[in-house]
């Protein structure tokens, strides 16, 4: 433990011999009580919190606390006394000249004896992440979720037997922690020898020294400690509580976080989640053919008769939001054969929203979009002027016209279920649309646009903005659907210059 | 000591031999009796005048006068017989040659015996300078003025036991002083003699007459026993267009080591702040002055107080110099509010000091809203060349922006605000007296409406308006005004039609 | 010559932070409290008139050996001016009657020497400063000083070093239901000043602490100002030019007294805000949870001050440019003006001046919960824009039901939706955003009709 907190009391001069490796080693260390991790996942930041009772004399005390080696942001470091705080005050915090792994406490104490303090400091070095496995059954209505937390601990510093607390949720950090944690103190000389701050390799070695240690430690602790979350014991619980924007899951118990080994944990584990598989086109991403999703909602699970199933918080759905994270899917097969399904990033889901996680690509729908005609009708020649130079004017023709084009498009599922399907069609004007609501007033304008005419179609149409229009279908397994639509490009002052007709004429 | 002054003439060649290093120690040579130094501000000149006992012999004396290692200006240098002038005669000066930093004068006596003679010389590497320290009371309402004067001496020379005076006033220089003591000798070529190197100072009236006052001045040990010693008095006196600061006693005037002396010691000069903002130098900050008047203090019944020349102000100018101020707490703790450069106060005039930005008093100006008003297109005709006319178009627009500032004062007195704000098309401005007769005129321009702003409001050039609020502390005031710009003829040309016709 | 007395005070510089080891960190300075003088660098001294030239024949060197030690009362370090850092320190000096040589020297410490004040605190009679002498090489400087009487006196020398940094932080905790704060104003003062001090006061422009030692090269952290239960307003702020796909969420605090702050400008630094989390079991203490840090913005009395906290991942706001209503027809609104010719005719033409119809969509959902239950959020929707513009029409559908059962409905807005002018390139739309779900969710339609632009 290279984290060292040190008291010394007035003409108490401790002479210690030390590298800064090293362990400090010392009497009146008061050891940690007990300590805090909250650890972010969208920034590189962590937080510990250390309780500490610390011996204090009558008078003023001045206590050290020492940091070489580890990423800790010396900025955020914050002592505050936990009791007796009408007897015990903090006079100020000094950092030491040149040295950014240093700081003193002054503390001013009417009593003499032992006072729980508590430390807290920003870390860099520790994150987590969210992944799940999602297994669906055969015919892809029902789907078993499990969420995983993955502790991963790259700080150099092993912090056992700690509460461990997940953020989920997106901090605003305007500096980084591991920068500020490298920045160098504002009053280092330059002649003095600079701060080594470690290196991988160094963490690397200090962390597989460590590893030896602990791998011993776990021998001779035996069964007990390597037994937890094994067969037979029931996972931990991981707790979820809403905070301002944020949700924080907190892991029943202690753990020790030991550094370079990644700690994975169950933290969701819901079977029978109601399953819609979803089949999207759009012509934003240029797609040819169609990309499936799977789709559920992250409420809380509802049984037959449409009531809230009991179920433990870590058992069901909505209850929190589900952190983004890498999904795998699988299918699961009657048999218990599972065929793999494709894997994915998704997104951080709210309470109540939908889950849609890309699947992949789908080949078992197929579309072919026919340009079946197109017409070309309204042509109408105008005759515009203009000045060509002192001497010349310019009369030339530019044409109006519009172009209809016929659009089939035939869409086939090969699904053994009806397939809900989704296109999305862009268009190279601004659209009006005759959709399901019915023919638009400017239906009829002489202004230029894509007049779409979307009224034949089954399903829903629906604008997305200017260029863009989706509509909905249900494909019938193993049939041919078709879908006609047409769109009018009405075309203004289309070029090239006709009737061009150079004139002597006064202007 | 560089500077000999050789007598008789016998010693003249041993003298030469002594050359420029001049450490030649002769033991008949007349001591200063006295000096004044008149010390120049603006230009790096100092007059010195030397009082010197001259002993003569009946008949042609030859005096050398040597200034290896100093910066004398060898033009400028003076001889004056101040006594028995009608039996003493000053026959020529005479510059060796080869050399500029001897002279030699020769003397027809017809008596023997001592002489009072004075030999005035201008020098450089002695100046002086003004500074000021400026204590403020902790509501800024009452400033403890001290002025320093401060002589720096580089010439290479120690003027001991001298008496000191300094120029307030910017004198015409044609030549540096310096230059003129650095330039070799004009070789084989007589000095064509006197070239004035700086006329003013040496018509200076009064110098001549005021004479050597050195006698007195050493000071008196019982009355320094029986009260403190004030500090010198600084004796300021009215010339020309300059004022002369004439230091009590005398002074040591060593090189390299600079004095400072008390010139002024005034106690509780009514102070007033203001902080202004400009739109000249960005218009988003608030400047804070200090300003005080350069006049006789006054006491609470409106009496001129009676108040020694030191103690005093209105009485001289104050010369431009750097002014450190700060105000003084309750508890006698300082606070350092700024340092700035002044510039030189007449009499009566007020003394105004750039205390530097101030945070305290925040502004914030808002474009709430425009519209565009009267449009309003006018054809217009231009000749093209002999046989063209060009008719066009050009419009014509109303544009009014609705400004809204924001002004907070943190200070825990009332502020006194002036903002100058800037438009870009001449001023048409409805102030508090009321709407101008060409208010509704249709001529280009910005007509700026502020009549509802509560202070005064002034025009102060064709595009600055300047407005006067005082701020109280801790409340937020709004300032709400338009400013329509009245924009005729705007381009581009529309409907350009060209005619072929008789101009 | 008449007998001298001289009355000086010395130092022995230690460089604390020179040539350390961790021995000598672990010996932690503590012998500067009882030997605080020893670490003084600026020294006074006292010489009777008459003794000028003797003065001036002793070396500086030699002044510094002169043992007789008048306490230095007490010091002061004013870093509230912000470009300058003014030090004060008081002494008592014994002064004889008539004239006195009172010597400043000082080293390793950069003082502008034309800044020194001397003055006069406390003595008994009259005392005056006839001159000031600068020894040339030397940072010493003499005041020539005369006195009424012998005894005693006070006095002052205040004098300006390099700036010594002062840097402002805060820190917020924030009650669990985010309604109000606790916002701690630290300065962390760097002393760069060269010189060791011992016990004194220090003022960084915010508060003024009393600490008992300050060596040369270190830093402090003090707590300078405190202000208690300051109101918040949460805000989620949703800006398509800061970010298209996320809504952030602000604290907006106000600096006023009403507000439970206003007690001066808020200057510039970072602010890191905590939260209390409710109480668990096995927590003696009441944790607190990291929320997020800014920059605040240096915040004038009055002003408001917005932090971005994190992002709102609950509230999703999406905003598409659609076409105005009434068609491509609608995009455009043709002035027509009164044109005189030149003949004296009036006629009426198009300039080349059009109104433009902009009209936005934003699809507005909220899945924030408190403890469970669904809540509405005051959402904040920025647009930026230039020149004439007003907000033209307003509209606020909600929409049932997905794909092919989709039913939208116009709905009064006038309670949830409120649009405001902050000035002529900002507008701010506020929404009271109830909560929705998959099925019901909202579209707003603000049309904007921006007037006479040149085409």
């Amino acid at each position: 433990m290279r984290i060292g907190l040190l008291a010394v009391r007035l003409f108490l001069p401790w002479v210690l011999v030390a590298p800064a490796l090293a362990a400090v080693d010392l009497v009146t260390l008061p050891t940690r009580e007990g300590t805090q991790l909250t650890i972010y996942n969208s920034e590189d930041i962590t937080m510990v919190r250390e309780h500490r009772l610390l011996t204090v004399k009558e008078g003023v005390n001045r206590i050290q606390f020492s940091w070489a080696n580890t990423l800790i942001d010396p900025t955020s470091i914050e002592f505050r006394i936990l009791d007796k705080q009408d007897k015990v005050d903090l006079v100020d915090t000094t950092f030491p000249s040149g040295r950014n792994d240093a700081l003193q406490w002054n503390i001013k104490s009417q009593i003499a004896g032992k006072i729980p303090v508590e430390i807290r400091y920003f870390a860099s070095g520790i994150t987590w992440s969210a992944d799940y496995v999602g297994i669906a059954n055969e015919d892809e209505t029902k789907l078993n979720v499990t969420g995983y937390v993955r502790v991963t601990n790259g700080s150099g510093e092993v912090y056992d037997n700690a509460q461990t607390r997940l953020v989920v949720g997106k901090i605003n950090l305007v500096e980084k922690i591991a920068d500020l944690a490298r920045r160098p103190s504002p009053s280092r000389f330059p002649d003095e020898p600079p701060i080594v701050y470690p290196d991988a390799n160094k963490w690397r070695e200090l962390s597989h020294r460590r590893k030896e240690k602990y791998d011993a430690l776990d021998l001779a602790l035996g069964d007990e400690r390597r037994g937890e979350g094994k067969g037979g014991h029931k996972p931990k619980e991981v707790i979820k509580q809403g905070l301002s924007e944020y949700f924080l899951f907190t892991i029943d118990g202690r753990e020790d976080i030991k550094d370079k080994e990644p700690k994975r944990l169950v933290a969701l584990k819901v079977a029978e989640v109601p399953l819609e598989s979803i089949y999207k086109l759009t012509e934003r991403t240029g797609d040819q053919g169609f990309t499936k999703f799977y789709r559920f909602k992250n409420v809380k699970l509802l049984d037959e008769k449409g009531k809230e199933k009991k179920l433990s918080a870590m058992e069901n759905l909505g209850l929190s939001p589900l952190p983004n994270g890498m999904v795998r899917l699988f299918s699961e097969y009657k048999n218990k054969d599972l065929a793999y399904v494709g894997g994915t990033e998704t997104k951080y889901v709210p309470i109540g929203d939908r889950v849609e996680v890309n699947v992949g690509p789908d080949k078992d729908i197929t579309i072919c979009r026919r340009l079946k005609d197109q017409k070309i009708g309204n042509v109408v020649a105008r005759q515009y002027k203009r000045r060509l130079d002192d001497q010349f004017v310019l009369y030339f023709d530019l044409i109006d016209y519009d172009e209809t084009l016929f659009y089939e498009e035939e869409l086939i599922s090969g699904k053994p279920v009806p397939a809900k399907i989704e296109v999305e069609r862009q268009f190279d004007a601004n659209v009006v649309l005759w959709g399901s609501e019915g023919e638009p007033k400017d239906w009829t304008s002489n202004e230029p646009g894509a007049y779409v005419d979307l009224h034949a179609i089954t399903g829903r149409v629906e604008r997305v903005d200017q260029q863009h229009v989706k509509y909905f279908m249900d494909l019938s397994p193993g049939k041919k659907q078709r879908v006609e639509y047409s769109v009018t490009c009405k075309r203004r002052k289309v070029g090239p210059e006709l009737n061009a007709e150079k004139k002597r004429e006064p202007l | 000591m560089v500077k000999r002054l050789f007598w008789p003439s016998l010693s003249l060649f041993l003298a030469f031999l002594a050359s420029a290093q001049a450490a030649v120690d002769l033991g008949t040579f007349p001591t200063r009796e006295g000096t004044q130094l008149t010390i120049y501000n603006s230009e790096d000149i100092t007059m010195v005048r030397e009082y010197r006992l001259l002993t003569v012999k009946e008949g042609i004396n030859r005096i050398q006068f040597s200034w290896a290692n100093t910066l004398i200006d060898p033009t400028s240098i003076e001889f004056r017989i101040l006594d028995k002038q009608d039996k003493v005669d000053l026959v020529d000066t005479t510059f060796p040659a080869g050399r500029n930093e001897a002279l030699q004068w020769n003397i027809k006596s017809q008596i023997a015996g001592k002489i009072p003679v004075e030999i005035r010389y201008f020098t450089s590497g002695i100046t002086w300078a003004a500074d000021y320290v400026g204590v403020a009371n902790e509501d800024e309402t009452k400033l403890n003025v001290t002025g320093y004067v401060r002589v720096f001496n580089n010439s290479g020379e120690l003027y001991d036991n001298a008496q000191t005076r300094m120029v307030v006033g910017n004198i015409n220089l044609v030549e540096k002083i310096a230059d003129l003591a650095r330039r070799p000798p004009p070789g084989d070529q007589p000095v064509p003699c006197p070239a004035p190197a700086a006329s003013a100072p040496a018509k200076m009236p009064g110098a001549g007459a005021r004479g050597f006052a050195f006698s007195n001045a050493i000071l008196d040990a019982e009355q320094l026993a029986r009260k403190p010693e004030a500090p010198k008095e600084v004796v300021k006196q009215g010339l020309s267009e300059y004022f002369l600061f004439t230091i009590e006693g005398r002074e040591d005037i060593k090189d390299k080591e600079p004095k400072r002396l008390i010139a002024l010691k005034a106690a509780e000069v009514p102070l007033e702040c203001l902080y202004k903002l400009t739109d000249r130098d960005g218009g988003q900050q608030f400047t804070k002055f200090y300003r005080f008047k350069n006049i006789k203090l006054l006491d609470e019944k409106g009496k001129e107080k009676k108040l020694s020349a030191m103690e005093n102000l209105g009485l001289s100018p104050l010369p431009n110099g750097m002014v450190r101020l700060f105000s003084e707490y309750k508890n006698k703790d300082l606070a350092y509010v700024g340092g700035t450069e002044t510039k030189y106060v007449p009499i009566g005039d007020r003394v105004e000091v750039n205390v530097g930005l101030d945070k305290d008093i925040t502004i914030h100006r808002r474009l709430k809203d425009q519209q565009t008003t009267n449009v309003v297109v006018r054809q217009y005709k231009r000749r093209l060349d002999d046989n063209f006319v060009l008719y066009h178009d050009l419009i014509d627009y109303d544009e009014t922006l609705y400004f809204e500032e924001e002004l907070v004062s943190g200070k825990p007195v009332d502020a006194k605000v002036e903002l100058e704000r800037r438009f870009d098309a001449n001023v048409v401005l409805w102030g508090p007296e009321g709407q101008p007769k060409d208010w509704d005129s249709k001529a280009e321009g910005a007509y700026v409406d502020l009549h509802q702003v509560p202070g005064r409001v002034e025009r102060v050039d064709q595009n600055h308006v300047k407005y006067f609020l005082d701020l109280k502390p801790g409340k937020k005031q709004l300032v709400n005004y338009k400013v329509t710009y009245k924009r005729l003829k705007q381009g581009p040309e529309l409907n350009t039609e060209r005619k072929r016709e008789p101009l | 010559m008449e007998p001298f007395n001289i009355v000086g005070w010395t130092s022995r510089s230690v460089r604390f932070c020179r040539g350390r080891t961790w021995k000598s960190i672990l010996q932690i300075p503590e012998h500067h409290n009882s030997e605080r003088t020893n670490t003084m660098k600026t020294m006074l001294m006292i010489a009777l008139a008459g003794t000028l030239l003797l003065v001036f024949a002793i070396p500086a060197q030699a002044r510094i050996k002169l043992t007789t030690l008048p306490e230095r009362d007490s010091v002061r370090v004013d870093i509230q001016n912000g470009r300058y850092t003014l030090v004060e320190e008081e002494r008592t000096v014994n002064l004889q009657a008539s004239r006195n040589q009172v010597d400043f020297s000082w080293a390793n410490i950069n003082i502008d020497k034309e800044s020194i004040v001397f003055r006069v605190i406390k003595a008994d009679g009259e005392v005056n400063v006839l001159n000031t002498n600068y020894p040339p090489n030397e940072n010493a400087l003499y005041w020539t000083v005369s006195a009424a009487n012998a005894g005693p006196a006070v006095i002052r020398i205040s004098y300006l070093i390099g700036n010594m940094a002062a840097e402002p932080s805060y820190q917020g905790v924030v009650e669990n239901d985010e309604k109000k704060l606790l916002m701690q104003v630290y300065m962390t003062v760097t002393n760069t000043s060269g010189e060791s001090f011992g016990e004194m006061i220090v003022q960084p422009g915010v508060g003024k602490t009393s600490v008992r030692y300050f060596n040369n090269g270190e830093r402090k952290r003090m707590l300078a100002a405190k202000f208690a239960d300051v109101p918040i307003a949460k805000r989620y702020v949703f800006d398509a030019t800061v970010d298209q796909q996320r809504t952030r969420m602000y604290y907006r605090v106000i600096n006023d007294t009403e507000n439970q702050m206003g007690g001066f400008p808020l200057p510039y630094g970072k602010v890191r805000l905590f939260i209390k989390e409710p109480k668990s079991d096995g927590d003696t203490v009441r944790s607190q949870a990291f929320l997020g840090e800014d920059w605040a913005q240096y915040t004038p009395l009055f002003a408001q001050l917005d932090l971005y906290v994190g992002v709102a991942q609950d509230v999703k706001v999406e905003r598409f440019t659609m076409d105005p209503e009434g068609g491509p027809k609608a995009a455009f609104d043709e002035i027509v003006v009164p044109r005189f010719t030149i003949d004296g005719k009036e006629g009426v033409t198009k300039p080349q001046f059009r109104n433009q119809r902009t009209r936005y969509r934003y699809r507005l959902q909220n899945f924030k919960t408190e403890k469970g239950d669904p809540i509405s959020v005051p959402l904040t929707i920025k647009e930026h824009l230039d020149g004439e513009w007003i907000i033209e029409k307003v509209v606020l559908k909600e929409i049932l039901g997905e794909r092919n059962e989709q039913k939208e409905k116009e709905i009064p807005y006038a309670e949830l939706f409120n649009a405001k002018r902050i000035d002529v390139s900002n507008a701010e739309f506020e929404m009271k955003l109830p909560p929705t779900t998959i099925d019901k969710k909202y579209d707003l339609y603000v049309t904007i009709l921006k007037k006479y632009r040149r085409y």
